[in-house]
């Protein structure tokens, strides 16, 4: 009994070249003949083209396949254009002419307002102004998951497409920012949205994450084969398939591959790019066979995502390493409030935490103050920003250091592995517990990060072995913040640090100074981020508290607040992280 | 340029593929019959050039192995 589904859509683009329109067949003759539903995406010289039209017009009345368009240039770059194509890159009035054309000559080919709409990086303004002119649409394809900063350094510096710190899955965007899933009706854009591919988790951390995803060729521009092994693009399937032991039966992908990568081009992978493609439908075909996968249209699916998934659900990733035989394993968790990346390899640190609480409203495009940056910004990073010296020698995250009989051992030195259980109050990262030497003191520390919802993160610290009972540990948690949406550093002398404790209250603003304030009695630390409207607040359970916050330094600009107490066997560390929007 | 050379101008090059840029092309000097990335300072034939991938491709431990990750 399989108690869990991939809910799967597969794409097929058409443009209006003979070349593109011939390769776009053998994908749609691929699907059909392996039974796969496909959505038809069609771009806007497509429909200028009377014998695709014919066709796409037999495929949908053949095997019921969706039609929807794609958003970009509509006019071959030779007119208002002028030679710009990335749609979310032009101004809002210009957006708003392609979208009504696009719309208008769709209506006039087929009868009908299309229901999905694509391209790589939606705005919330575009979305509310699609979802008000056009009610009939349901789904778009609004972001490229942690496409960004290295994909930019990918492409030599090509490609302004910047969209990380969103959602892996469908979620439905936000009113003020597509990135966030929305709270709840008032705050729904009306629209589900999907991301463009899905990816693999763990090396979306790494570096550039289109190698690595659910698009065939672009694993074998990556050079992920071995003459005809490629035995990655299934073993993908299967890890984004598993996910569904997190979600409540449920996981999500889609596969959506230009008809252009199935061409020879003169590249390393010209002579299996057809037949990976093939193989790749071939396996999803079994799946479907084998009662893992269900293949929907689009809009089908957004139907049923909101039926069944809807407004501030979770939606938890647990991903193994699958290709580099690190054993390393990587657990991300989002819902309205936040997204979290929590890293096993570094304790269970987390690395990389995005304040969606703040609905921080960054449209895209020519005539916005953030032209192209379309990244929901960070307050912590870890592989954006660290310094020497930096505080605690670390990078920028939310980390722990234990300290017992004057030895000082940093968690995020212990890698270890990370399983996931849901408890009372949300679900959980949990760690496997790591060895930690004292000298005279050994003990066995077991830490779970729980999300508790409406921007809440709980983190416990547990002795469950010690070669003396009654030693007593120092924990001390503390938080490197930042924030941005890039590597490079920003300007933190608008944030203000807190202690506050029973007698005493201590506020600073950054300066880069180096100070370093320390609180007893601890009530609570508290960070205020104007710059993303965030605030960041610390408290404890723990005895004999002390309140911690640093100003950081030019060298290492990130500023620190944290948490010490003390704790021993028998007694739970519990430490709570609120994100919040000021 | 030598007879039989294997073109590999639109391939990226290789050294700049292992920092993560797999749009550095490379560009052939006809006059010492080899390629060159205008980004870095590689240089190298198609042999060159493949071997230099391969290497990359170590680092890829798991992947001609099928993980059979789901329960039959």
């Amino acid at each position: 009994m399989i108690n869990g589904k991939l809910y799967f859509n597969l794409i097929h683009r058409v443009a209006g070249s003979r070349e593109n329109f011939e390769f776009f067949k053998l994908q749609q003759d691929m699907a059909h003949a392996h039974g796969l539903k496909a959505t038809v995406i069609t771009a806007y010289d497509a429909l200028e083209n009377p014998n695709i039209v014919k066709k796409i017009k037999e495929y949908r009345q053949n095997f019921g396949d969706e039609l929807g368009i794609l958003l970009t240039d509509i006019d071959d770059g030779a007119g208002m254009l002028n030679g710009n194509y990335a749609f979310w890159l032009f101004s809002m009035e210009k957006k708003c002419r392609i979208i009504d054309a696009s719309v208008q000559r769709f209506k006039e080919v087929f009868g009908f307002c299309p229901q999905v709409m694509t391209t790589y990086y939606l705005d919330a303004p575009t979305i509310c102004y699609i979802k008000s002119t056009y009610p009939e649409v349901q789904a778009v394809i609004a972001t490229c998951f942690e496409e960004g900063t290295k994909t930019l350094k990918g492409t030599n510096y090509d490609c302004y497409l910047f969209s990380e710190g969103g959602p892996w899955w469908p979620w439905i965007p936000s009113k003020q920012n597509s990135q966030c899933p929305a709270f709840d009706k008032d705050d729904d854009s009306g629209v589900v949205a999907l991301p463009h591919l899905t990816r693999d988790m763990l090396l979306s951390i790494e570096d550039r994450n289109d190698y690595f995803a659910s698009h065939p060729q672009n694993m074998t521009r990556g050079w992920v084969f071995d003459g005809n092994s490629w035995e990655y693009m299934n073993n993908f399937f299967d890890m984004t398939t598993l996910q569904f032991k997190y979600n409540e039966g449920y996981s999500y992908s889609n596969m959506y591959v230009d008809p252009k990568w199935l061409m020879k081009v003169g590249r390393h992978d010209d002579d299996v790019r057809e037949a990976i493609y093939l193989d790749t439908i071939k396996y999803l075909a079994e799946l479907k066979r084998s009662d893992y996968l269900i293949d929907m249209g689009v809009a089908e699916f957004s139907l049923w995502f909101r039926e069944n998934r809807g407004y501030n659900k979770p939606d938890i990733n647990l991903w193994e390493d699958i290709l580099c035989g690190s054993e390393r394993k990587i657990f991300w968790y989002i819902d309205s409030y936040l997204r979290a990346t929590v890293d096993p390899n570094q304790g269970g640190a987390i690395t990389d935490l995005r304040p969606y609480v703040a609905r921080l409203e960054r449209p895209v495009g020519a005539d916005t103050q953030y032209l192209c940056e379309g990244s929901y910004p960070y307050i912590l990073h870890s592989l954006y920003r660290g310094g020497w010296p930096a505080y605690m020698s670390t990078k920028s995250m939310f980390t722990c250091a234990i300290t017992c009989n004057g030895r000082n051992v940093h968690l995020r030195t212990c890698s270890t592995g990370c399983g996931y259980e849901k408890n009372v109050i949300g679900p959980s990262a949990v760690l496997d517990p790591v060895d930690l030497d004292f000298g005279d003191v050994q003990m066995k520390l077991k830490s779970v990060i729980t999300f508790a919802g409406s921007g809440h993160i709980v983190v416990t610290r547990e002795i469950v072995a010690c070669s003396d009972l009654q030693a007593e540990i120092e924990v001390f948690e503390f938080f490197n913040g930042c924030w941005g949406t890039n590597e490079y550093p920003n300007d933190l002398r608008k944030v203000e640090l807190s202690c506050i404790g029973e007698h005493e209250t201590v506020q600073f603003p950054v300066r880069y100074d180096g100070r370093m304030v320390e609180v007893k009695n601890l009530k609570e630390v508290y960070a205020r981020i104007p710059d993303v409207s965030t605030g960041i607040r610390l408290t404890t359970n723990m005895r004999e508290t002390v309140g911690i916050a640093f100003d950081g330094l030019m060298t290492g600009p990130m500023y620190t607040i944290g948490v010490k107490g003390i704790v021993k066997m028998g007694e739970v560390a519990s430490t709570c992280l609120l994100v919040e929007k000021i | 340029m030598s007879s039989g050379r294997k073109d590999i101008s639109n391939w990226t090059c290789p050294w700049c593929f292992a920092r993560g840029n797999d749009s550095a092309p490379l560009y052939y000097n006809q006059k010492k019959d080899r390629y060159y990335c205008v980004r870095c300072c590689y240089t190298g034939d198609y042999n060159k050039t493949v071997e230099t991938f391969k290497d990359y491709q170590k680092k890829y431990r798991l992947m001609t192995m099928r993980l059979e990750l789901l329960p039959k």
